[in-house]
């Protein structure tokens, strides 16, 4: 009988997800935080005032959707089980596959 | 109000079948463009002397066929096929779907006809004419209505990844497009409008191109393989990834330029943060393939999906070095940059592309592959092709950067380039044979007698 792990959620696969879940914000965030910064620096410094206006406002402008999306997304209970879809991808698949057994999903008020 | 019953097909697979048509007859399109063009380089260019089919005007066609009309269509037909088999329900109007099919299609030949005639738009990836624009920033948002209507509207509970990464496409394209297509031409002129030029280069590959790319390749590989994705948290982190540090990388295509150091910087660090998150999803896939790798000898269509992932990690690899100042002292302008284009657009989105049509032409057209084995030489022409591509173009930028840093002539430069140029057009020949392969076998499957053998079209509600 093997004995028990004494951290049996220190898995390789625990590591690599949560290593790259907190290390990719965490690398990607340097960029983000600098560029931010000295675009809030340049546009107090009238040389170049506006350069940078229009390029940040285009990023932010794009991320407002998302933004968006994750706000409806957690809202919706849709990050309740993180693991969930991808077992009911297959669960959808078999059924689509197997023909004619769809619940009435495709109704129109 | 009283609730109608849906009873449309759940998928529509004429839309499918249309839409795939179109891709095959715009790949074709974009490979005479490209093949003409490589011509020009080896002083044979077969329209020479006539203005409108003159190499600028046909290398614009060459490109934005394979990137709208090539690759749009395709991702079109994959969405329409994996949408409402993700969310049990159907789009939203068949009729709105051949309209915009319709449309899509009128402004491709659109876009090929003003640009032959002189009237494409001086942007990078957006030389579709001015006139042309409205119609496509149009046709998208009505696509995102019909396409969308199934995730929004679903009873599903967790969204999976697929449907994330089509979401955030729709929440971007038509704004991306929007942006580098005006901003730059009417309202941001300068070292602003370059640098809005450069967003949008990238994002175009990276906001709907690669969201489309990847949604389609977690529906398609885990329901061929058979096996879960090796984690769906770790998608997701590589989705949110893309999702915030993509839109910043964009400046790296003007480093060494008069845009503020700070955003080339910036670029540069964002592009390699990316790196990363392509990490997570080579990850998620090879974790997924593990004790399924015969697959890749058994099934074309993962074959294909496989192959053009390796492609990406390469494609994306190299980025983070061609990225750094020191890489562009050397490559810019050479023809390095157009073996990496070729390598991300045809090496990696156009062979996932062959993999769905392996798996969705079947379905669409109602028949089983008549010669598979096509599809097998289809495959290894392709691929060789393109491989002999990337590395005579990759070797023919370094020559041409050591060149003009050692300050030869410009001719010299020219002269020494040559070689790779016949190479080039080699390669481009060998890929084309393989599409007259790939092109024999999507026709005589479609005309050979129906025998019931792919699945009929589901029910969205069974009466």
């Amino acid at each position: 009988m093997s004995t028990p792990r004494r951290f049996p959620w220190l898995t390789a696969k625990n590591v690599a997800v949560y290593g790259l879940a907190i290390g990719i914000p965490a690398f990607g965030g340097v960029a983000f935080v600098y560029k931010m910064t000295e675009f809030t620096m340049t546009i107090v410094n009238s040389d170049v005032a506006g350069f940078g206006a229009t390029a940040v406002a285009t990023y932010l402008t794009g991320m407002l959707p998302l933004l968006m999306l994750t706000l409806w997304a957690i809202f919706s209970g849709r990050f309740r089980d993180v693991e969930r879809p991808k077992y009911r991808l297959f669960e959808l698949h078999d059924e689509i596959e197997r023909g004619g057994e769809l619940k009435t999903e495709g109704t129109r008020g | 109000m009283i609730a109608t019953v849906d009873r449309r097909p759940l998928v529509n697979l004429t839309l499918v079948r249309w839409h795939l048509i179109a891709s095959s007859i715009f790949l074709a399109i974009s490979l005479l463009g490209g093949l003409a063009y490589a011509f020009q380089f080896n002083n044979m260019y077969p329209f020479a002397g006539i203005e409108w089919l003159s190499p600028g005007r046909v290398r614009m066609v060459h490109t934005n066929m394979a990137a709208y009309g090539f690759i749009a269509n395709a991702f079109i037909a994959g969405m329409l096929f994996a949408i409402p088999r993700l969310t049990k329900r159907p789009i939203l109007s068949d009729q709105l779907g051949m309209l915009i099919f319709v449309a899509w299609q009128l402004c491709m030949v659109l876009t090929i006809g003003g640009q032959l005639l002189g009237y494409g738009q001086a942007i990078e990836w957006g030389e579709t004419p001015i006139f042309v624009d409205p119609l496509i920033v149009v046709g998208l948002v009505l696509l995102v209505v019909n396409i969308a209507a199934p995730i929004v509207t679903t009873a599903e509970n967790g969204l999976y990844v697929t449907l994330w990464y089509f979401l955030a496409a729709f929440a971007w394209t038509g704004l991306v497009y929007f942006m580098g297509n005006y901003l730059p031409q009417f309202w941001v002129p300068g070292t602003a409008g370059a640098a809005i030029t450069g967003l949008y280069i990238h994002d175009l590959v990276g906001l709907f191109v690669t969201p489309i790319g990847w949604g389609l390749m977690y529906f398609f590989v885990p329901l061929l393989l058979r096996k879960p994705i090796w984690s769906h948290a770790l998608s997701l982190i590589g989705f949110w990834g893309l999702a915030f540090f993509y839109p910043m990388q964009g400046v790296h295509h003007f480093l060494f330029s008069p845009i503020p150091m700070y955003a080339q910087y910036g670029a540069v660090v964002a592009t390699i943060a990316i790196e990363i998150v392509v990490l997570t999803v080579l990850v998620n896939f090879f974790g997924t393939l593990h004790g399924r790798s015969e697959a890749v000898r058994g099934n074309l269509a993962i074959r294909w999906f496989y192959t053009g992932m390796i492609m990406y990690g390469i494609t994306c690899f190299q980025c983070a070095f061609q990225v750094t100042l020191t890489f562009q002292k050397v490559i810019h302008f050479s023809d390095w940059v157009v073996g990496h284009a070729h390598m991300v657009m045809f090496g990696v989105f156009g062979f996932w592309i062959f993999g769905f049509f392996v798996e969705l032409w079947p379905r669409a057209v109602g028949r089983a592959w008549v010669h598979p084995r096509l599809l097998t030489m289809h495959y290894w022409f392709t691929v060789i092709g393109l491989i002999l591509m990337i590395i005579d173009l990759t070797a023919a930028g370094l020559v041409q950067g050591y060149s003009w840093g050692a300050l030869s002539h410009w001719s010299k430069s020219v002269m020494d380039s040559m070689p790779f140029w016949w190479v080039r057009s080699v390669a481009g020949l060998m890929i084309i044979a393989g599409q007259v392969f790939f092109f024999y076998a999507l026709w005589a499957t479609a005309r050979r007698p129906a025998e019931g053998t792919v699945p009929a079209p589901i029910p969205a509600e069974a009466a």
